[in-house]
Parts: C-alpha cells; sequence; structure tokens
C-alpha cells in the first residue's frame, strides 16, 4: 500500500495472564490513507480498543506487542524510543476516548489542559498557548471561551466536555486521529453534533481518522472503509457502500440482520450463542460455532484472508473459491 | 382492552439542598403532569434523552418512588394505597439496565429468581425449587445455571437471570429500564426476542424505557416522547414514525444513525446546543431553545399535549389551533 500514511502488519497484542497468554489482536493488517476515514467495528472484547492502544504505544501491562510492524509515515513506531513516541503521539497521532471525564484532569482548568499539549510540542509561552487554546474551544462550538478557559471539567456537560477533547486533539493538526467509541457515552442529538463536527474539523484539515465503535449506524453514516473485528481478528476489510449492501462474512451479514430498525416489527435475527473466550477459542475458524453457513472446513482450518475481485478482503471458507489470493 | 397501569397528572418534584451546611435548597420538577395509560398485554415504548424523566417515571409506577403530586392507579386502585402497596411487588416487576448491580454477587442465581417468591410467602421450598427451574427454561438458561453465581455468566444471560426474577412471582406489568442497552447488538437481539416471546406467551404488559428509538420503534405498540419531564408526543409507534407531530421526534428520528450508508448524503441536521437544565427549565415550550421550528410566541406560552388525530397526542403550538 504505496500511499498509506499509516499501516498495520499482521500486530498481535498478547496479556500474558496465570491462565495463560491471551491474544486479544491477532494478526491484525490494515491501512488509512491521508484524509481517509476508517472504521474499526465490532463487539465487546473483540480486540478493537486493544488495537487502538497498541497503535499509540499504549498497550496495558500486561499486553504488550509481540510481533508485526506499525508503520506511520515511513517509520515503524514499534522500533521507536519512549521519547520518540512521545513526539509522535498528540502531535501527528491523538486520540480521543469514550468517557472524557476520565481523560480530563478533574483539578486543572480547562484552558490549561487545551494549552498543555500546545506548549509542550509547539514551544510555545503560556500566553500563546492559551490564546490558541480559546481559538480550538471557538472552532468546535463552545460559547463563551473565556468562562469555559478558565473553568474545570465538572462544569461542563458530557457534550462539552467531548468537545473539549476535540480541541485538545486537533489543536496540533495532527495527521491522525484514533476515535474509540466517541460517541457512546453521549445522547443521540449530541453524538450526531460531535460526529458531525469531529468530521468537518478533520475534512478540513486533512486529518485521517480511526474510528473504533461498535455502532453500525455510525460506521455507515461516517466512514469510508470499515474494518469488522470478531475475537482479535479482522474478519473482513471492505468499503462501506459494499459492507452494507452485500455482507461476505456471514459475522457482519449476522451482526446487519441483528439491528431493530425504527418501523419495523419484524421478528429479530440474532447471531446465536455468545462471543468465545480469548483463552479458550474454538478450533478453525472462530467463529464457527455461530456460524449459519458452516462446514466441515470450518471446523477444522482456520481461514486465511481471501482477496476477492472487488479488492476486498474477507476470512470465511466460503469465499475460497472465488478468491485471488490469500494472505495470513 | 382494559386499562391496566393508569398514569394520572404525575408529578415529581425533589429538595436538592446545596451551598453551605445545605442552606439553598432548590427544586427540581424530574415529572411535570405526565398522564399516559398501558392496557392489559399492550407494550408502551418510553424515548427520551439523559434527564428526561424516564426512570423516575419507572420507579413511580413500580412503586419504589412517589409522586409529588397526582396518581398512579394499578387495575384501579391507587399504588400508593396501604391496602396495594404490599402487594404490589407481586403485580408489577422491574427489569434494569444492568443485571450485574441488580443481581447479589454472592448468592446463586436459582436464589436470585426464588427470592421474591420467598419475599411474597408463595409456595414451599420445593414448589420454589420447581418453578426455578421452570423459569430458567423459559428465558433459555438450563436447570444447573441455577447453582452458578451472576460472574459466571455472560451480559446476556444475566440480563436472562433478571427476566426470570422479574417473573417469579407472575406480574402482569413489567417496566423495562433500558433492558438491552448495555449488550452487544448481537446479543440484545436476543434478548429483545425473548422479551416478545414471554409477552406473547404470558400476555404481559411493559412499560418499555429506552434511549433507543429504533428499539422501541421495534418493540412498542405505542409510543411516548419525553423531554425535560414532559410528554412531548404520544401515539402508535407505526404513526409516530412515520408521521412525528413534534419537531423533537423528527430530530430523534433524524439523528439516530441508520445502518444505511445512502442516508448519509440526506438532509438531516443537527440539533444545536445541550437539553436544559432540569433547575432552570425555559419559559415557555420547553424545547423552544433548541427547536429548528421555533416561532416567537414559543418563548412564552406553554403548549398542551393536545390529540391531533385519534390517539395521537402533540405538545406543540404548531400543532394547536
Amino acid at each position: 500500500m504505496p500511499n498509506a500514511l499509516l499501516s498495520v502488519h499482521d500486530v498481535r497484542t498478547v496479556f500474558y495472564a496465570a491462565e495463560g497468554a491471551a491474544v486479544a489482536v491477532d494478526g491484525v493488517s490494515l491501512s488509512i490513507a491521508r484524509g481517509e476515514t476508517l472504521a474499526v467495528v465490532g463487539e465487546s472484547g473483540c480486540g478493537k480498543t486493544v488495537l487502538g492502544l497498541s497503535i499509540l504505544g499504549l498497550a496495558p501491562p500486561p499486553g504488550k506487542v509481540a510481533s508485526g510492524r506499525i508503520v506511520f509515515d515511513g517509520a515503524d513506531l514499534l522500533t521507536l524510543s519512549q521519547d520518540e513516541l512521545r513526539r509522535v503521539r498528540g502531535n501527528r497521532i491523538s486520540m480521543i476516548f469514550q468517557e472524557p471525564m476520565t481523560s480530563l484532569n478533574p483539578v486543572l482548568r480547562v484552558g490549561e489542559q487545551i494549552a498543555e499539549a500546545i506548549r509542550l510540542h509547539r514551544n510555545k509561552s503560556r500566553r500563546e498557548a492559551l490564546d490558541e487554546a480559546g481559538r480550538m474551544l471557538e472552532l468546535v462550538g463552545v460559547s463563551d471561551t473565556a468562562r469555559r478557559l478558565a473553568g474545570y471539567p465538572h462544569e461542563l456537560s458530557g457534550g462539552q466536555r467531548q468537545r473539549v477533547m476535540i480541541a485538545m486533539a486537533l489543536s496540533l493538526s495532527p495527521d491522525l486521529l484514533i476515535a474509540d467509541e466517541p460517541t457512546t457515552a453521549l445522547d443521540v442529538t449530541i453524538q450526531k453534533q460531535i460526529l458531525d463536527l469531529m468530521l468537518g474539523l478533520a475534512t478540513a484539515k486533512g486529518t485521517a481518522i480511526l474510528l473504533i465503535t461498535h455502532n453500525l449506524g455510525v460506521v455507515a453514516e461516517t466512514c469510508d472503509t470499515a474494518a469488522v473485528m470478531y475475537s482479535g481478528q479482522v474478519v473482513e476489510y471492505a468499503d462501506v457502500a459494499s459492507l452494507f449492501a452485500n455482507p461476505l462474512h456471514p459475522y457482519t451479514a449476522g451482526l446487519i440482520r441483528s439491528l431493530p430498525r425504527p418501523g419495523d416489527r419484524t421478528r429479530l435475527s440474532p447471531i446465536p450463542g455468545t462471543v468465545p473466550s480469548l483463552t479458550r477459542l474454538p478450533a478453525g475458524c472462530r467463529f464457527h460455532p455461530r456460524c449459519p453457513h458452516v462446514f466441515d472446513a470450518c471446523r477444522v482450518t482456520p481461514p486465511p484472508m481471501f482477496r476477492m475481485a472487488s479488492g476486498r478482503t474477507v476470512r470465511c471458507w466460503l469465499h475460497a473459491a472465488a478468491a485471488l489470493e490469500t494472505s495470513p | 382492552m382494559s386499562v391496566l397501569l393508569d398514569v394520572q397528572n404525575v408529578s415529581r418534584r425533589y429538595v436538592v439542598r446545596s451551598g453551605a451546611l445545605g442552606a439553598a435548597r432548590r427544586t427540581v420538577t424530574a415529572l411535570s403532569d405526565v398522564s399516559l395509560t398501558v392496557a392489559r398485554g399492550e407494550t408502551l415504548g418510553l424515548v427520551g434523552e439523559s434527564g428526561c424523566g424516564k426512570s423516575t417515571l419507572a420507579r413511580c409506577v413500580a412503586g419504589l418512588d412517589r409522586p409529588s403530586a397526582g396518581r398512579v392507579l394499578y387495575d384501579g386502585r391507587d399504588v400508593s394505597d396501604p391496602a396495594l402497596r404490599d402487594g404490589l411487588p407481586r403485580l408489577v416487576q422491574m427489569i434494569f439496565q444492568d443485571p450485574f448491580s441488580s443481581l447479589n454477587p454472592r448468592r446463586s442465581v436459582g436464589f436470585s429468581v426464588a427470592e421474591g417468591l420467598w419475599a411474597m410467602g408463595m409456595g414451599d421450598r420445593a414448589a420454589r425449587k420447581k418453578r426455578v427451574m421452570e423459569l430458567l427454561s423459559q428465558v433459555g438458561l438450563l436447570p444447573e445455571h441455577a447453582a452458578r453465581y451472576p460472574h459466571q455468566f455472560s451480559g446476556g444471560q444475566r440480563q436472562r437471570v433478571a427476566i426470570a426474577r422479574a417473573l417469579a412471582t407472575n406480574p402482569a406489568l413489567v417496566v423495562c429500564d433500558e433492558p438491552v442497552s448495555a449488550l452487544d447488538v448481537s446479543v440484545q437481539a436476543q434478548v429483545i426476542n425473548l422479551l416478545g416471546d414471554l409477552r406473547a406467551d404470558l400476555g404481559l404488559s411493559y412499560l418499555f424505557i429506552s434511549h433507543d428509538l429504533a428499539v422501541v420503534g421495534h418493540i412498542s405498540d405505542r409510543t411516548a416522547v419525553m423531554y425535560l419531564g414532559r410528554i412531548m408526543e404520544l401515539a402508535a409507534t407505526d404513526e409516530i414514525m412515520q408521521r412525528p407531530g413534534h419537531p423533537y421526534t423528527r430530530a430523534l428520528l433524524a439523528a439516530a444513525p441508520t445502518p444505511d450508508p445512502a442516508r448519509r448524503h440526506s438532509d438531516r441536521r443537527a440539533l444545536t446546543g445541550d437539553a436544559p437544565s432540569l433547575f432552570t427549565p425555559p419559559p415557555g415550550c420547553v424545547f423552544h431553545p433548541r427547536c429548528p421550528e421555533a416561532m416567537p410566541e414559543c418563548a412564552v406560552s406553554a403548549p398542551q399535549l393536545l390529540e391531533t388525530s385519534p390517539g395521537h397526542f402533540v405538545r406543540c403550538l404548531k400543532e394547536t389551533p
């Protein structure tokens, strides 16, 4: 992938625990071009959050990136020193989390927190950084910025806190923004405001977004491409229009069929069973115990990623015959 | 269909103390003149965002909280009537969002399911055990699950346990407060189907509360939309989805993300601003500061909830003759 801003190659993040090793991210590859919006979508425990943290070198202990390459603008992030990585984080890649209250320091004024990154990475004076923080707050639609800069996070509503996080994340015009469930804790009318704001600013600044979410509706409405994760692996990777029009993996199809739609009263078609534990994965394909199309090969041999003529990739034996090539 | 639950002009105010030694008192109106009914066998959906009062209403209906004004009638009798109060837990049950916090972690699931029967003095030990097995199988669990503890279950299974526990005393009305909001999509669909099956098999009525319009729209016969403690619109679910009469309902429908990439480019504007504080509700229509269709008089006069077509109630000056 020649023009990729970020490319992740076969990354494995392993958690070593008493019960054995749990491979939370197991051989994930993906790439994001400049200005692209990529969704990583999946249910709890699929490894999407650990993947986002692994990219930033922030996999929580005892988790560790055991193998793979994470190439950002030509440099392998996994080979950088802590100092070098710190210069990338916040400056060229920033991250937004689900619950802004846990990412904001409750005893620091809002203005100081936004200004901190500007001072650290841009060598500006405190005054200049605070002015810049005020401009960022205006940009993200927070009114009465002077009062907000001098105030504390608890004085803000959930939506305003997430606006502050976006202001912090975008204040240094990063090339890549990793947003982990940025609107999950917010009401639906506020969610729409925040998504519109985040995408609008990213488009204006040419920032690429890696959006981590469980919400297929959010994926459909905001992203260019999507990687669907299940049990630590990417099982399908496609442009968003094709993914929803014609899901190739039975898990993706099952997720879409599970969704209730307003006004549609017909019985839902859930995926039977539950996600397997990472320390007791089924043999063969990890989805086979829940799959409506399971056949003999699925129970024995883990499927590789099959590349289809359309350029889409899918980890499912159903597509073996039509595939052009395979990768692990 | 006969009326099972009749909520009549219910308001709930809380006094909040603040300042030094709690000297300052402020009043919050969490519910403001709410009226609705649930018929036998009916599912009434209640949708709204944080702070709209939907959980306060649920608590008043289940007898966990008492209205400051107005009445809640269950089968024609006031739930605050001492004669009914003792029996109310048997007739009205509740399912909460997070089953992990509503199940005792130190008690086996079988104990938790049987607890209501024991508290209500229903059946002897053997009969209660038999009933627990019956309930577990009704919600799709196995007999051996009775001896296990809540932490040994997945989120979806725990919600099944909470449902079994709620159904133990054969209630007629189940108040479901965000019962599937904490579940993953694939499991959420399983639990929604289970609730639908139980309603059909047992003739249950639900007051079904959710912030998720798609979930409410799927399961409810009629839907009420709440904002800042008030019902803004109430109608048959299909009617409200196809012909929303209130600008807030339209905004909710427009903001809900749908799994359809083609819808992305359609013209849907986001509401601006946050919901106002319950301490300082705006004058006039409480929605007017955020309403894209607001008129000057909306800032002055408060609209009433009026029937604009048979069975369709809207609280909006534009719909007021």
